[in-house]
């Protein structure tokens, strides 16, 4: 297999998003379940040492040949350092079961002056790509994830009561966003000052399943767009967007909020590509749930081949799932994927 | 009062559902009442109706789910006003229902929408919630006696807690005691009765017929 992998794995993702063709498309898979899975952790025991998911990382890069290391993400923990209470299960991702904004009255009471090296486990996740990156080294770049603005106000008051709040009160909904925009900048820079070169984010309370596209362009786009803006201007980071659900109408709108790589659900690649390719790297799309979790190596190979070929022509894309693959995807389906990727994916100069 | 004036008012509430006109929605119930409409008129005829058009433009994608949680609050506000209205054997009577999202599953809109039309309905609705173990289920059904348990599942990877709830329920000695239904995006009817699960509503509005149909067997 080594005969093909003619660049660091850095080098590779980087021109791949210079939409260069490197020598073989990136493989990039998000591997926080995987590592944690195929280490022998679970939650709990990370949790309680996050050097075995440094450890887990370092294993599914060099057994896989994963191109990017994924930081240990809990998006929920911003919720946490803004006051709520986070469940830590043992062998699941955390969560908050009760939203802090349940009476909108809270808002007053929310002090959006965080500090990552202090608050809940933001220290925690930081020093996980502190690990990493010692871990690894220079050649391996690292991707954390964090919130843009308006999934974090979705998570603070509820999901269902800030869509009634869109209706009945936008003041209220734009009040929120302009509170958590700061701590999602503030957090953005902390993970890019700890060795983060890919900040990752997922929307899916804002897709075209859920809100409308006027919704959308009003209450998403611009926060977002802002956000990475000012990451971007305090440090060199690239952005992945993954684009959960539905996205079909507005990637217009996601495109021009400062992101680099789009990491796409159940779309046609080619006619992404047509339409977008030329500005952003694509990063997909193999079904994780149909095919990673359930189907057999021979699917992941065909739609693996198939993503190949309508989207890795002149670089600007990775090889990926439609989503983070689950907990408990058989290793043969992650083999068959990479395999596609390291032979069918190798670029003919 | 002539048929067609009660018509008129019956699709203007239908309308103001429809268009979430929460604004509105007291005023016309006020006049509907004042015309003499019978209350469950009211709701079957105005409300739900409206309510059915909401569904069907969500499937469509011609509604999105902050316009459809506005309906239902509009809906939710005239029915308030129509409850003390209705005869014993209209409302509350209607039966219990307990339902929850189930274990590793945080989804709640689309339960929370099922919830809404249920009561409208004249269901009493106990939500236990998100992320709920079969422990908690079958503690509802003994404690609560509901007459239909109700599951939501979003997940392809926890709809395979329905499964393992209703077998909790039999071994519990509970299954006999309570009809169960299922929902959420990833299951369909054949699920539903592989699982052991009385009944499966692809909507809310469909929830609410099939609640009425188990009661009533
Ligand atoms: C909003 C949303 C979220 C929100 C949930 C917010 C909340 N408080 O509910 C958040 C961001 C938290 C979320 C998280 C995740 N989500 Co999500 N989410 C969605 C989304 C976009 C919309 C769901 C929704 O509210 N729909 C609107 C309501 C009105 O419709 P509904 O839920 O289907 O409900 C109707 C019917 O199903 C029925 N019904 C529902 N329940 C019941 C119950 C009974 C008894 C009956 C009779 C009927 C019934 O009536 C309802 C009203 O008409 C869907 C995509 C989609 N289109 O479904 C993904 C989706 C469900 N999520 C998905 C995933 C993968 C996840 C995550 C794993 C993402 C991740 N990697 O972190 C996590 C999992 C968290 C967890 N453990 O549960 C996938 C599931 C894929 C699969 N097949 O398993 C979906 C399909 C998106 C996708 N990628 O395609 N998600
Ligand atoms: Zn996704």
């Amino acid at each position: 297999m080594g005969s093909t992998q003619k660049l660091t794995s850095r080098e590779r993702v980087f021109e791949a998003i210079a939409h260069r063709e490197p020598d073989r498309v990136p493989i990039v898979l998000g591997s926080r379940e995987l590592a944690i899975r195929y280490s022998g952790n679970t939650f709990g025991s990370i949790w309680a040492d996050g050097r075995k998911y440094v450890e887990a990382q370092a294993m599914l890069i060099e057994q896989y040949h994963l191109d990017v290391a994924y930081d240990i993400w809990c998006t929920p923990a911003m919720d946490e350092a803004l006051g709520a209470h986070l469940e830590l299960p043992e062998d699941d991702a955390p969560w908050v079961p009760k939203p802090l904004l349940k009476d909108k009255k809270d808002i007053k009471k929310i002090n959006a002056k965080i500090d990552p090296l202090k608050d809940g486990r933001m220290p925690f996740l930081l020093d996980v790509i502190k690990g990493l990156r010692a871990r690894l080294g220079h050649d391996v770049p690292i991707s954390a994830w964090m919130s843009p603005p308006f999934r974090t106000a979705c998570m603070l008051r509820g999901s269902s009561d800030l869509y009634l709040d869109m209706m009945l009160d936008p003041t209220f909904v734009k009040e929120l966003l302009d509170l958590v925009i700061e701590p999602c900048i503030v957090y953005g820079k902390a993970l890019a000052d700890a060795g983060a070169d890919i900040i990752n984010i997922s929307n899916p309370v804002a897709n075209a399943d859920c809100i409308k596209y006027a919704h959308y362009k009003e209450f998403s786009h611009p926060y977002t767009k802002r956000m990475f803006g000012e990451i971007k201007a305090h440090k060199d980071v690239k952005v992945t967007f993954h684009t959960c659900g539905n996205w079909n109408d507005r990637f217009d709108l996601v495109t021009e909020e400062n992101v680099d790589i789009l990491h796409v659900d159940k779309v046609d690649l080619a006619e992404l590509k047509k339409n977008f390719g030329s500005k952003i790297t694509i990063m997909g799309n193999v079904r994780t749930v149909d095919t990673l979790l359930q189907g057999t190596p021979e699917q992941v190979v065909a739609e693996a081949k198939a993503s190949i070929d309508k989207a890795a022509k002149g670089g600007g894309f990775f090889l990926s799932g439609d989503c983070t693959v689950p907990l408990d995807t058989p290793p043969e389906n992650v083999r068959a994927l990479v395999e596609t990727g390291l032979t069918y994916g190798v670029y003919n100069h | 009062m002539g048929k067609a004036l009660q018509m008129e008012i019956l699709d203007q509430l239908a309308d103001a559902v429809i268009e979430g006109k929460i604004t509105e929605i007291e005023a016309l119930t006020q006049e509907a009442i004042g015309r003499g409409i019978a209350p469950m008129d009211i709701i079957n005829l105005g409300l739900l109706k409206g309510m059915t058009v909401v569904g069907k433009r969500f499937g469509a994608s011609e509604m999105f789910i902050p316009e459809v949680l506005l309906s239902a609050k509009t809906m939710n506000t005239s029915v308030e006003m129509i409850k003390p209205l209705l005869l014993g054997d209209d409302l509350g009577k209607a039966g219990t229902v307990v339902i929850g999202t189930v274990k590793g599953d945080l989804h709640d809109v689309g339960k929370n929408i099922v919830i809404m039309l249920l009561e409208t309905a004249g269901f009493e609705v106990i939500d236990l919630g998100i992320d709920i173990p079969q422990e908690e289920f079958a503690q509802a059904v003994r404690e609560k006696k509901p007459d239909v348990l109700g599951m939501s599942a979003m997940l392809t990877t926890t709809m395979m807690e329905c499964k393992k709830v209703i077998e909790f329920l039999e071994k519990e000695n509970l299954r006999g005691n309570v009809k169960v239904m299922v929902g959420g995006a990833p299951l369909n009817q054949s699920f539903a009765t592989q699982c052991g699960a009385d009944g499966y509503a692809e909507d809310a509005v469909e929830a609410v017929e099939l609640v009425k149909k188990l009661v009533a067997h």
